[in-house]
């Protein structure tokens, strides 16, 4: 609950380049505070999800995209893997596993892939971006095991794919972001697919909204202390705060973040997941792995996947490539 | 959330649109950001490398959101209202997008406002070179100032084309219809082209930006630097052209004035030939300032006698050429 107080919270202000950018976000029919009965009227105005598809994004540059339906986790159904490969593909190319964002509970495997069309251009990477299934028809553990499957498949297909599966990593945005550190979580403690990076950008990691960010950002920005609420109340179930929940679907809450392979964690100054992201971070060094972290002075949440050329965006953009070059030898 | 990604990107050429665009450069306008934030904004919007350049500095934001400082002004241009010699562009490759003018439009706008808004940093200057100024108003601002008190004060009058010193900064002043530099000299800067205003105390700024605009205007390519203090009442000159013998538009009546202006109109030589003829005094320094043998202007000290109707080189002739020079370069 939200009391009088937390409203009163002082916390960071947009950055002035920004906040155009947030206006416009709420004209489009994205409102600060999403509830369980807005999800549907959401997914309809979305269609097939908010990005346009990815045929179109793609249009004339030198990609190929194509969608294999391959099996799910163990008695659920199939799920759909959209694969982009360059139109003239190395032999064992770098690739990048995506998971998409969307609270859980909206978006499809459209959504923010064009944000690395450039790199695959570029660098003739292969990326995979899986379509799992949304809560809260398909509560935990369906998408984040979804999203496991796939990259088991992706792992044991390296070859077909011309993938090198030594320079694999895994990717995504906002609940992206989460189940990218779930399967990361999962892949250490089933032996594998092995992953060369975990790519987690302003991630959802914690649901339980105790931090000062998650009690700054009421009302207002995007994804706010309801939002937050609203997603996890989908995929966990309502009082899942003070229950056990499994560390896949919440990885925040996993008290052992020893063996990682290297993470990449941004986030905005001024969003709600900026303490639990900037703590995650913190803990993996404690664990005596390897993150980077970058806290984007005055970002609202997402901002650095919304395109334009905000100068914080466009440093914040730079720093996640510049780190996926190192990463994966480009 | 990414799921807006693209929608942002991709402004459709819709009535949204375009109240998107005003809402963008309104909202940064009232968070106070600078001429590189908005050119951002204008790459956001329009997905082209945007630029800004003035008589000093150059910026341009390509597509990709990083900035350059060489180039310029190319594709769909358009001058920031109240700055002269200041331009935004569009480096549109491709089609011209539908909602380019509204763009470049706005960001034009959005730069002037933020431009003027820096620029009244220097009110304070505004006031004390402001005849019409209240005491008052004059003390405070002197005092902010720390002015008040000297009485070796003189400002300095520049165009929007003449070299700034480093480090020297100045107001920008409505001089008729042209943008001027009002500085505040503290220092005794060296100036390559600039008019002296006399000096003086800070109630006396005002004559002193006055004297300093007559100066300047009587610059020139022999005498790029004049002082105020060197001419006297001669700065006076230009205070009368509103008087009896001027028409509407500040233009002379008298003959003296119309034949001067039609001569230095017509004859390519005669505008600096008065003017070394008046700065040197003798018809042999004359010639060699001009870079002219004597016999030459021998003949055009005949040819502007014939045509003015008096004697130029008499000695009441001298300075009636003189006075009618100096007042025609005020006019």
């Amino acid at each position: 609950m939200t009391t009088v107080e937390d409203r009163a919270l002082p916390r960071p202000p947009y950055d002035p380049e920004l906040l155009p950018m947030l206006e416009a976000a709420a004209q489009q029919g994205l409102p600060s505070s999403i509830t369980l009965e807005m999800i549907a009227p959401m997914r309809e105005t979305g269609n097939d999800g908010w990005a346009p598809p990815i045929e179109e994004l793609i249009a004339d540059r030198p990609i190929v995209h194509t969608e294999r339906t391959v099996p799910g986790p163990a008695g659920a159904p199939d799920i759909i893997l959209s694969i982009l490969t360059p139109a003239e593909p190395l032999a064992a190319a770098p690739a990048i596993y995506h998971t998409h964002g969307g609270g859980m509970i909206i978006g499809n495997r459209h959504d923010g892939v064009a944000g690395f069309l450039d790199l695959i251009e570029q660098h003739k990477l292969v990326l995979v971006s899986v379509e799992y299934r949304l809560a809260p028809e398909h509560p935990d553990p369906a998408p984040v095991e979804d999203c496991y499957a796939g990259l088991v498949w992706t792992a044991e297909h390296a070859d077909e794919l011309g993938i090198d599966p030594s320079r694999l990593i895994i990717g995504g945005a906002s609940a992206g972001g989460g189940l990218a550190a779930g399967v990361t979580l999962l892949a250490r403690d089933r032996g594998g697919p092995a992953l060369a990076g975990q790519l987690l950008l302003c991630p959802m990691l914690d649901d339980r909204n105790i931090t000062v960010s998650s009690r700054q950002y009421q009302g207002i920005g995007v994804w706010d202390r309801t939002s937050n609420k609203t997603g996890w109340d989908a995929l966990l179930g309502e009082g899942h705060e003070s229950r056990d929940v499994s560390v896949y679907a919440v990885p925040a809450r996993a008290d052992d973040l020893r063996n990682l392979p290297p993470a990449f964690i941004d986030v905005g100054s001024a969003e709600v997941f900026r303490d639990e992201d900037v703590d995650y971070a913190s803990r993996i060094w404690a664990a005596g792995g390897q993150a980077e972290l970058h806290v984007w002075a005055g970002g609202f949440h997402g901002f650095q996947l919304m395109g334009g050329q905000a100068a914080v965006s466009v440093s914040a953009r730079g720093a996640a490539e510049d780190w996926i070059r190192r990463t994966l030898s480009l | 959330m990414q799921e807006l990604l693209g929608r942002l990107q991709t402004l459709d050429p819709q009535a949204g649109a375009e109240l998107r665009i005003v809402a963008h450069f309104d909202a940064l306008v009232a968070s106070h950001v600078g001429p590189e934030a908005l050119l951002r904004a204008a790459v956001t919007l329009a997905g082209c490398p945007a630029g800004y350049a003035d008589r000093r500095t150059v910026i341009i934001i390509d597509g990709a959101g990083h900035r350059r400082t060489d180039g310029r002004p190319v594709g769909l241009r358009r001058s920031v209202p109240g700055r002269p010699g200041a331009e935004v562009w569009l480096e549109r490759s491709g089609e011209p997008q539908p909602t380019d003018e509204m763009i470049i439009e706005r960001l034009a706008l959005a730069v002037s406002v933020t431009e003027q808004r820096r620029l009244g940093v220097q009110q304070p200057l505004l006031i004390l070179i402001d005849p019409d100024a209240s005491a008052e108003d004059r003390r405070v601002a002197g005092a902010q100032l720390r002015l008040n008190g000297r009485n070796d004060l003189r400002m300095v009058a520049l165009t929007e084309d003449d070299p700034l010193p480093d480090g020297v900064t100045g107001a920008s002043v409505l001089v008729g219809p042209d943008h001027w530099r009002a500085v505040l000299d503290l220092d005794q800067q060296h100036y390559r082209v600039a008019g002296l205003g006399i000096r003086g105390t800070v109630e006396e700024l005002p004559t002193s930006w006055q004297t300093a605009v007559a100066a300047r205007r009587l610059a020139g390519g022999l005498l790029p630097v004049v002082d105020a203090e060197d001419l006297g009442i001669l700065t006076t000159l230009a205070d009368h052209r509103t008087g009896d013998d001027h028409d509407a538009g500040g233009r002379s009546r008298h003959p003296d004035h119309r034949r001067l202006a039609t001569v230095i109109d017509e004859v390519p030589w005669a505008a600096t030939t008065v003017e070394a003829l008046i700065l040197t005094g003798s018809r042999r320094s004359a010639a060699s300032v001009l870079g002219v043998h004597h016999a030459t202007l021998q003949a055009r000290v005949e040819r502007l006698t014939t045509l003015l109707g008096y004697d130029i080189t008499a000695p009441l002739g001298t300075h009636r050429l003189t006075v009618g020079y100096l007042s025609h370069r005020l006019a």
